[in-house]
């Protein structure tokens, strides 16, 4: 059975292995730095960290209260917002990015501009940061905060100095999370924001458009920035939640 | 009696459990111990004073002011749990300056004060460990240090001691109760533990399912409880049977197969014909000896052991008794035995 199984593991890491590395054989090396300052990548670049970091800081927040509400209190209707926040992560992203379209879709102004971007990110990556949260809000021993009341702590003094540094790990895994999912999003953003060309061109709507236009080279150098921030991203998980273990 | 606090018609609803309608008082300065069996609702009641839960009717008053509405960090009530409930991220000063903090601004004040409870504490070496590196008896007094640091007007205490050893449970009860007299704070204990309440207690509250059953002093409460569930709970046994003969200070009491007994305490006025309850402690059961009367004989239907003694659970006549013995006097299942207990230990109520 041992051997088995780490034979079964070997060959999966290893055909994983395969496929991350094949983006490192693809690209055409001579061609990189070109590629990597064109016009198009820089933009794709920026308009990707720029929307994350603001889905993030909106959605850091927005989950924080959101999972905190669902650990600590009793109200109506707790159980359906439970099931309507974990609904979002079993979907395909395409169909975010379809209910956002028909539900937000007559705001002039908003569909397919970089405020599309920001409301697609939000809508994939909030229920994945209220999930993480939620998990570690719930290790928090609530008789912590009644100890700290007890002492003189208001309630949202308690939730300062007593909640969110005992949950600090949960809050890192949720902040790294959030700009993860947020700076992946595809699905969502392709259909909300529309793919065009240099106004709603994030990291991997431009891989697509480069895969259609038959710009491979282009695609490749851009998936490739994309793993980095991803291999960033999980090493910074990771370490987080290894801590917490 | 000075009321210090005063817990009136509480009712408290928590899910399908109710507490209900629990009055009593405390006297400034003492200690009160809540007993009960778990589930009883001990702990619902200690978090209700504290200001954590919202009662649904009655009122609680500390020093005379009502503080059923105020939040608990406007109560000045500490809370020690049975796990201690230190904070994780912060070590064992922090801890104890946590609630100085607030009302202290000075450092080098919080700091003095903290160093002097915890000498106090015998905890100073500590000062600079992780909450999390202690044995459970260390945190028990850093959790203490830090409820008495600010100077509570109220100290609940939550089955404080079910979480330590034998040895540990021993000593933190000696030094809980020298502290808190020596400070003066009045002091709310939920145990379910007689021990605990033997030892701390000055006023015990028995409460069951939800309900206050008796209050009374250590001495009332553990040896002529008035409430039955109180004295199963609590071991008593009750023998039921009729006077014979009223004298001045004694009782000619007939029990089971017409025996007579002979009781010293009595509460009721009882008359010759009335029917009488008996109430004595299974540690004041003894094999027949010297005494000639106050005597039963019994079959043993069950024997657990408790460290150097046994508990016997005796038929005698069809009344169930129970008797500690110790270990020596172990009798097997079934054997025939001969008890009695002297008149000074039996107390009679009509």
């Amino acid at each position: 059975m041992r051997r088995f199984s780490v034979l079964t593991a070997s060959a999966v890491g290893f055909f994983f292995t395969l496929l991350l590395a094949s983006i490192l054989f693809s690209v055409n090396w001579e061609n990189f730095l070109d590629q990597l300052l064109s016009e198009e990548v820089i933009y794709s670049v920026k308009l990707s960290l720029v929307t994350s970091l603001v889905s993030t800081a909106v959605v850091l927040p927005l989950s924080v209260f959101t999972a905190y509400a669902l650990v600590r209190f009793n109200f109506p209707l707790k159980r359906f917002l439970k099931v309507v926040l974990d609904l979002p992560m079993f979907f395909p992203e395409l169909l975010i990015g379809l209910l956002l379209l028909l539900s937000l879709g007559r705001f002039k102004g908003i569909v397919f501009t970089p405020y599309a971007v920001v409301l697609a990110q939000i809508s994939v990556s909030l229920p994945f940061a209220v999930k993480v949260l939620y998990t570690s809000f719930s290790q928090v021993d609530y008789r912590l905060e009644m100890v700290a009341r007890s002492l003189g702590y208001s309630f949202a003094e308690t939730f300062l100095k007593v909640t969110l540094p005992i949950a600090k790990v949960g809050l890192l895994s949720a902040l790294v999370v959030a700009f993860a999912r947020s700076f992946g999003a595809f699905g969502a953003v392709l259909v909300f924001a529309g793919g065009v060309y240099m106004k709603t061109e994030t990291l991997p709507v431009g891989i697509f458009l480069n895969i259609s236009y038959g710009n491979l080279e282009r695609a490749t150098v851009m998936g490739l920035i994309l793993m980095a921030v991803s291999l960033a991203c999980l090493l910074l998980f990771e370490t987080f939640a290894g801590k917490n273990r | 009696m000075n009321t210090y606090l005063l817990v009136e018609n509480l009712t408290v609803k928590r899910g399908n459990f109710e507490l209900k309608g629990i009055t009593f008082d405390t006297p400034r300065g003492s200690i009160t111990v809540i007993l009960g069996p778990s589930g009883s609702g001990k702990s619902t009641l200690l978090e209700t004073v504290a200001g954590f839960i919202k009662p649904l009717r009655g009122s609680i008053k500390l020093e005379g002011e009502d503080i059923t509405d105020l939040p608990p960090e406007k109560r000045k009530i500490a809370v020690v749990y049975q796990d201690f409930a230190l904070f994780p991220h912060l070590n064992v000063f922090e801890n104890i300056a946590f609630g100085l903090k607030k009302l202290e601004k000075n450092p080098f004040r919080v700091k003095k004060e903290v160093l002097k409870i915890a000498k106090e504490l015998k905890i100073d070496h500590l000062l600079k460990r992780s909450a999390h590196t202690l044995s459970g008896g260390e945190k028990q007094r850093v959790a203490l240090a830090r409820a008495l640091a600010v100077r509570p007007k109220l100290l609940l205490l939550d089955e404080p001691f079910s979480a330590l050893d034998p040895q540990n449970k021993g000593l933190l009860r000696t030094l809980i109760r020298k502290l808190v007299k020596e400070r003066g704070v009045t002091t709310l204990c939920v145990t379910h533990d007689v021990t605990d309440a033997q030892n701390l207690g000055e006023q015990i509250i028995v409460l069951a399912k939800g309900e206050l059953l008796e209050k009374g002093t250590p001495q009332e409460v553990f040896f002529k409880p008035k409430n039955p569930f109180v004295a199963r709970f609590l071991e008593v046994n009750t023998l039921e049977g009729r006077v014979l003969r009223v004298f001045k200070n004694l009782l000619e009491v007939e029990v089971a197969n017409g025996q007579t007994w002979e009781v010293s305490s009595f509460e009721g006025d009882p008359k010759e014909g009335d029917k009488v309850l008996l109430l004595f402690r299974p540690e004041f059961v003894k094999p027949c000896g010297n005494f000639p009367k106050n005597r039963l004989r019994c079959k043993v239907k069950g024997v657990t052991y408790g460290g150097f003694f046994v508990k016997l659970f005796l038929n005698c006549s069809g009344r169930e008794i129970k008797a500690v013995f110790p270990l020596r006097e172990l009798k097997g299942l079934d054997k025939e035995i001969c008890i009695e207990v002297e008149k000074e230990f039996i107390h009679a109520r009509r």
